[in-house]
């Protein structure tokens, strides 16, 4: 390990240098005709500092930077530091280089919109985050990286924020991120409690040293111990584990994903595929000797529950992108039950894979969308939407080649042999399989293995909307039929040679030379930075290692025999699906609206506040006025009764009730004058004032500066004299 | 401190000074004002008379009475619209202009009165400056402070200049 | 002889009524004059600490070039409000408030 200090780190400025040409592009004003330059240069960049890390980098160094970041006086100062671990320098090569070919299809697919040259600069911030939250050793640092990324998200999910569907899209998705997100704050509390640092070099190290006793969870410092029940602990690691599934959109919050397809398609190539959404992995990954025993079951058990329900709305979605979200969604899944599993290693090679062939299948989905646009607008066709599968089909025969990238990539995210897809797929289900059975056998009962049928289900489903997907775009008959001649357009050449560039990516030899897996690439480089989960012993690791020896053939060959069982089924099934169109069963409607997640959590966290308002109106209406109106009667009955007259008895109760309800209704116009609208307007009202003070300095009025200056002369002279004296 | 002539002198005038600036501050006749100005100048005059500084008050008398308060005058001519009118002039920012000259009082004070004067030994060396102090005065500034002379009086020849040239009848008025 | 303080206490007080004409009158001509007594105030702080230099009389020689440069000041200033005058019309500062030429 190598520790970098201040002095030499003009290399991590080289990482600021392409925001440059990225900032002009943001300008108003632009060159349209730089930006395919400026963004290609920068984001190429990217690509080629990734590239001299990976070169330098021995596999089992590290190279940490650090310095002083900024300090609370006397009582905290916190540093930044950037690692360059082999981890994080191949999760940063990925970035760069799928965001550079994302960026490459973009110069050509985004050519004519009006905000051509800020998508493409928005691509190079995007990157440039992304790269500080893989790299960042200083969890204040990747926290900041972390909301940097979501905030780029939301740009880029409501690009078009003209249409009103992409802006609320944009919004959904980033307020459930920023819910998940406070979980993240709190666990970075706790762990900052417990070890008086950010710096996750540095907690390895003293969790390494740890020592849960009695109970409870100790830290041993040089000068003094931190002590904690073991609650927190597990508490922190949840915390950790709840954070990740809002990032990677596990179930409850998976809900964004999917509307965050209402963005630019190369934008749902990159971020919403390949890149921020695995962030939450990858942070599990940076934080794996955190995860408790606790919160790896439910990482399991989420991974494994969206992996299946997403995977089956995938089969019953119509929109080609949702399809293709769904299956992220689903991908997700798999890793998250990887990494909660223990199988660090198998689910960083999956996020390694997926990137590349996700990424390929979005910006295939692009390229055909794109041509299907055109084509009902020359057959002037407006009531085609390019974005249904039912409209598409037939894509084969105007565009050869995207079909067969499609099958290739879609071959490698179903897990077919000879792609990179098959080799972690099956490293994952080898090690779920393994995992499942010794929990089962330990006492977990039919839970693990119910989880395990979801995962195996998965394998089932993945081949299955994949092939209906294929089915329904590029074969059977046009609805159009294309009269569009295929021009060759010198342009399509740099879409052509990203997507080419990605679906090579996903071929066996990206992770490892051997088609049918062993050891990969990565393999020797993340050996000895990952150890083993926390909550595994020694006798656990050996039945694992013993059942993967024993049955990593069976699983291989089974979940190929799967696969290509899904794909026949799913080819007759789409067949017949495509003659007859949708069928509207329940099932169908409840998968194609994901579970009706949604609205399930709507019903969770916004219909309260709507029944409070109808509780409170009921309350009025049947039981206030009745009362009312009872007294009413009563003391007129009464009052005839007793021989009063109603005028004594009656007129001074109704009297009394009146008043009592005009006051409670004064205090309730009170509340609602003083507290409800008096801080809206005491807000409105102090942001008016204050910016009337901050314009009256640019307002020209000389006596109105000469007083801000002799204010300010004031307030030095204050400063010197409470110095002296 | 026995309460001798400089010290009544030092009042009398010290307070027409003062009173001369505060009649400027809540007057808002223009032309009273730069006579009250005037009063003050005069009366600060006198006060450098009880510093030893004959020179200097001569020269306020002759650069500020005749001089500048002459074509303050002027000015006020010049900009008068009503010519039949006398010349007013309103106010504002008055709450923060009180504020912030409490505010400063406030800090002047304090500091003044942190510091013991008859402490620093400066103030205690005996001076025997018999006469008027004008020959000193020359042969000072002809020798040790011939530069800033020099300058000071190119400075004041390009200000001449300037003025005459930004105040000049503009020919091609639209 | 009479104590430094009354001096410097009169040029504070001085200079805090200049301030405050500086700040609240609008007439252009009345802020020259706050200036100006600003200006004296300063001058009254340097001649009385010149009165123990009677040797260099430093004091002394910075509060003739503070004179003179108000002079300066006061000429350029006026010319300047003549010129301002018959282009808004006004010499209220608070209504001339373009700060384009």
């Amino acid at each position: 390990m190598e520790i970098i200090n201040e002095s030499s780190y003009f290399f991590l400025l080289l990482f600021l240098v392409p925001l440059l040409p990225a900032a002009y592009l943001l300008l108003p004003n632009a060159k349209r005709s730089l930006a395919p330059v400026l963004g290609g240069i920068a984001s190429f960049t990217y690509v080629l500092l990734a590239s001299v890390l990976l070169v330098q980098l021995r596999s089992d160094a590290s190279i940490i930077m650090q310095g002083a970041w900024f300090s609370v006086e006397n009582a905290f100062s916190f540093n930044w530091s950037v690692e360059f671990s082999y981890l994080s320098v191949v999760m940063l090569a990925l970035v760069a280089v799928v965001a550079f070919m994302v960026q490459l299809f973009s110069i050509v697919y985004m050519r004519n919109d009006t905000h051509f040259p800020r998508f493409l600069s928005y691509i190079v911030f995007f990157t440039f985050f992304m790269s500080l939250l893989v790299a960042s050793d200083q969890l204040f640092l990747l926290f900041m990286s972390w909301e940097l990324v979501g905030w780029m998200s939301f740009l880029l999910i409501g690009f078009w924020f003209d249409k009103s569907k992409a802006s609320i899209a944009a919004k959904k998705a980033f307020l459930i991120n920023r819910v998940s997100d406070i979980f993240l704050v709190l666990g970075l509390m706790i762990i900052y409690y417990q070890f008086e640092t950010f710096s996750i070099r540095e907690i390895a190290s003293l969790m390494s040293e740890q020592f849960f006793v009695d109970g409870m969870w100790l830290v041993e410092h040089s000068t003094h111990t931190n002590q904690l029940p073991v609650t927190w602990f597990t508490l922190a690691s949840v915390m950790i584990v709840i954070a990740a599934m809002g990032k990677s959109a596990q179930i409850p919050f998976a809900i964004w994903l999917p509307d965050a397809m209402e963005g630019p398609t190369p934008a749902s190539a990159l971020i919403h595929a390949a890149t921020m959404v695995v962030a939450g992995i990858y942070l599990l990954l940076r934080l794996s000797f955190m995860l408790s025993f606790e919160a790896s079951l439910l990482a399991v058990a989420i991974g494994s529950i969206t992996a299946f329900f997403a995977g089956y709305s995938a089969i019953y979605q119509t929109d080609i992108k949702k399809v293709l979200a769904y299956s992220t969604l689903s991908q997700l899944g798999l890793m998250f039950a990887a990494v909660g599993a223990g199988a660090y290693d198998s689910a960083f090679y999956h996020l390694y894979a997926h990137a590349f062939f996700k990424a390929a299948l979005f910006l295939i989905a692009a390229a055909t969308i794109a041509k299907a646009k055109q084509s009902f607008q020359a057959a002037n066709k407006k009531q085609y939407d390019p974005q249904n599968m039912f409209h598409l089909g037939g894509m084969r025969k105007q565009s050869p080649f995207l079909a067969v990238a499609f099958i290739v990539s879609g071959l490698a995210l179903c897990g077919f042999p000879l792609t990179s897809g098959f080799i972690s797929k099956d490293l994952i289900l080898l090690d779920l399989s393994a995992w499942s059975l010794e929990s089962s056998e330990a006492g977990g009962g039919l839970i693990p293995l119910l989880l395990l049928g979801f995962i195996w289900g998965t394998v089932f489903l993945t081949p299955f909307y994949m092939m209906r997907a294929y089915w329904l775009t590029f074969e059977g008959t046009a609805s159009v039929s294309s009269s569009l001649e295929n021009k060759n357009d010198n342009r399509w050449g740099l879409q052509k040679l990203a997507v080419a560039f990605l679906v090579g990516m996903s071929l066996f030899y990206v992770l490892s030379w051997n088609p049918l897996g062993g050891t990969t690439h990565l393999e020797e480089g993340l050996s000895n930075y990952f150890s083993t989960a926390v909550w595994q012993d020694l006798s656990w690791q050996n039945s694992i290692l013993a059942f993967k020896g024993a049955f990593a053939v069976y699983v291989g060959v089974f979940s190929v025999l799967l696969v290509i069982g899904a794909l026949y089924l799913s080819y007759r099934r789409t067949k017949s699906e495509a003659s007859a169109g949708m069928e509207h069963l329940l099932s169908k409607k409840l998968a194609f609206n994901f579970w009706g997640l949604n609205q399930a959590l709507s019903l969770l966290f916004i219909v309260p506040g709507l029944v409070m308002i109808k509780l409170f109106h009921f309350i009025e209406s049947k039981f206030l006025l009745p009362l009312a109106r009872w007294v009413r009667s009563t003391a007129s009955a009464g009052a005839k009764a007793n021989q009063i007259p109603e005028e004594q008895l009656v007129v001074p109760l109704v009297d009394l009730l009146g008043i009592i309800m005009i006051t409670f209704s004064l205090v309730v116009a009170w509340i609602d004058r003083v507290l409800v609208d008096g801080v809206t307007h005491f807000a409105a009202r102090s942001v008016r004032t204050a910016g009337g003070m901050a314009r009256s300095l640019q307002a020209g009025a000389v006596q109105t500066h000469i007083l801000w200056a002799a204010f300010i002369l004031l307030g030095v002279l204050l400063y010197v004299l409470v110095l002296v004296v | 401190m026995e309460l001798n002539i400089y010290i009544l002198i030092f009042f009398a005038f010290g307070s027409i000074a003062l009173l001369g600036g505060v009649y400027i501050l809540f007057t808002s006749n223009v032309l009273r004002a730069a006579f009250s100005l005037l009063a003050t100048m005069l009366a600060i005059a006198v006060l450098y008379l009880l510093l030893n500084a004959d020179f200097l008050a001569i020269s306020q008398l002759l650069i500020y009475a005749g001089g500048i308060l002459v074509i303050m005058i002027f000015g006020v001519m010049f900009t008068n619209r009503f010519a039949e009118r006398a010349m007013y002039t309103e106010t504002h920012n008055r709450l923060p202009a009180l504020l912030l000259t409490v505010g400063l009082g406030a800090i002047f004070y304090v500091s003044l009165f942190q510091l013991n004067f008859s402490s620093l030994s400066w103030q205690n060396q005996e001076l025997n400056v018999q006469g008027s102090i004008i020959e000193n005065v020359g042969v000072l500034m002809l020798s040790n402070y011939i530069l800033p002379f020099e300058l000071i009086a190119v400075l004041l020849l390009i200000a001449l200049v300037g003025a005459v040239y930004v105040a000049r009848k503009d020919h091609e008025v639209k | 002889m009479i104590p430094i303080e009354y001096f410097l206490v009169l040029a504070a007080a001085l200079f805090l009524v200049g301030l405050a004409i500086v700040i609240t009158k609008k007439n252009a001509i009345v802020v020259l004059m706050g200036v100006e007594l600003m200006l004296n105030a300063a001058n009254i702080n340097l001649v009385s600490f010149a009165y123990f230099d009677p040797i260099l009389m430093q004091g002394h020689f910075l509060a003739l070039f503070v004179m003179v440069v108000a002079a300066a000041e006061a000429a350029v200033g006026l010319a300047i409000i003549i010129k301002v005058y018959q282009y808004f019309k006004t010499s209220d500062l608070d209504k001339i408030t373009e700060l384009k030429g």
